[in-house]
């Protein structure tokens, strides 16, 4: 087993259970398709509605998705392995001025 | 010329630095009746003991930060936009003018509303109802009058933004939407503009800087849905805090780059939570 932090940014805070860091177990060699999963599965359809489009099949493309405070999109994407203690973060976009 | 110069040449005090060296420089009142008396305005008697190595007394604290003198002097002879004059761009401006931008256009095209007091620098009890661009131009006029203030009380559309903007070096992105904000991002791209994007949602801000050409905006909100033109801040609001540490962060980076800095947040993502109390530089598509 390993242990990832996850941080949720605003109202995706809200909906992983509060805004602040959680401690979320995985099996060892999980990636982020299966850390989504599990988050899915805990919170329920609220946050799968906030992540996802076209009935779960995509993400969507204006949330950031970091490990370690690098997007994903300079990793391997959705099957970027995840490691003990690493630091997971969905952003929304700020449009406010 | 000789002679302007000569007259604020008499004008300036000697002082000496903590590192005992001597230094020359010439106060408000000085400035002003030189210019008073070569019918000239305050910013170029500004420029004009910058260039014969007196500094006004205004600049002292900020030599150090801007390059020195001949900073100073790129800086007043810089013309600078800022876009949106809420909880960004009114203290965007004001700090800008502070810095001694020489000219400052001032775009908005909203009043003040009680909803604004809670976070905008400039709206007060007594100018609800104000336009925010004639607000914020009065208040540069108080706080140095060696600006040139240009108030354009009128949103920025697809038919004015190209004229509006032309002959800028850096323009801020301090407005609320992202219709505007891509519009202004290609007309940047087009007059070869750089631009400094700050939002702010809650608790947390984002700031990064665009030159000509970079993905920018595309990297930052990757699908620009239209019609969703206003994000998560509708819901949760804006306290006083974030705007206030994005505009600052902002205009650091507008200094920067027209005093010719190389160390931009281009490409970068500077993203700040307050909540948790960091701040993480997150690496943009190029």
């Amino acid at each position: 087993m390993i242990i990832v932090i996850v941080k949720g940014v605003a109202d995706i805070g809200k909906l992983l259970g509060g805004t602040g860091k959680h401690e979320i177990a995985l099996t060892s060699g999980s990636d982020l398709n299966n850390l989504l999963d599990i988050l899915v599965e805990k919170y329920g359809p609220a946050l799968f509605e906030r992540l996802y489009i076209n009935n779960g099949r995509e993400l969507r493309k204006d949330l950031r998705l970091l490990v370690n405070g690098q997007d994903i999109v300079f990793l391997n994407g959705l099957n970027t392995e995840l490691k003990e203690g690493d630091r997971f973060s969905i952003i929304p976009p700020l449009m406010g001025g | 010329m000789q002679e302007f110069s000569e007259a604020i040449k008499l004008l300036a005090e000697e002082s000496i630095s903590p590192a005992g060296k001597p230094y020359f420089t010439i106060s408000l009142s000085s400035v002003r009746s030189v210019a008073s008396q070569f019918s000239c305005s305050i910013k170029e008697a500004e420029i004009t003991a910058l260039k014969n190595s007196i500094i006004p007394e205004r600049y002292e604290r900020s030599l150090g930060t801007v390059g020195g003198m001949q900073g100073q002097i790129l800086l007043l002879n810089s013309r600078a936009a800022v876009m949106g004059l809420g909880g960004l761009g009114g203290l965007a401006a004001e700090l800008l003018a502070r810095m001694g931008v020489g000219t400052l256009l001032l775009i908005d095209g909203d009043s003040f509303s009680e909803s604004n007091l809670n976070r905008q620098v400039l709206a007060t009890e007594e100018n609800l109802g104000e336009k925010k661009a004639e607000v914020s131009r009065n208040r540069i006029n108080k706080v140095n009058a060696a600006v040139d203030a240009i108030p354009f009380a009128q949103m920025a559309t697809e038919d004015n933004i190209e004229s509006l903007l032309d002959g800028c070096h850096v323009i801020l992105d301090c407005l609320d939407n992202l219709r505007t904000r891509f519009l202004l991002q290609e007309t940047c791209k087009k007059l070869s503009i750089p631009m400094i994007h700050g939002a702010i949602a809650q608790f947390y801000g984002q700031v990064s800087t665009i030159l000509p050409g970079d993905q920018g905006l595309n990297a930052i909100y990757r699908s620009f849905e239209k019609g969703k033109d206003n994000g998560i801040e509708k819901e949760l609001g804006n306290p006083a805090t974030t705007p206030a540490l994005v505009a600052a962060w902002q205009v650091q980076e507008a200094i920067k780059l027209l005093i010719n800095k190389k160390e931009l947040l281009r490409n970068r993502l500077l993203f700040i939570d307050t909540l948790e109390g960091s701040c993480e530089t997150i690496q943009l598509e190029g």
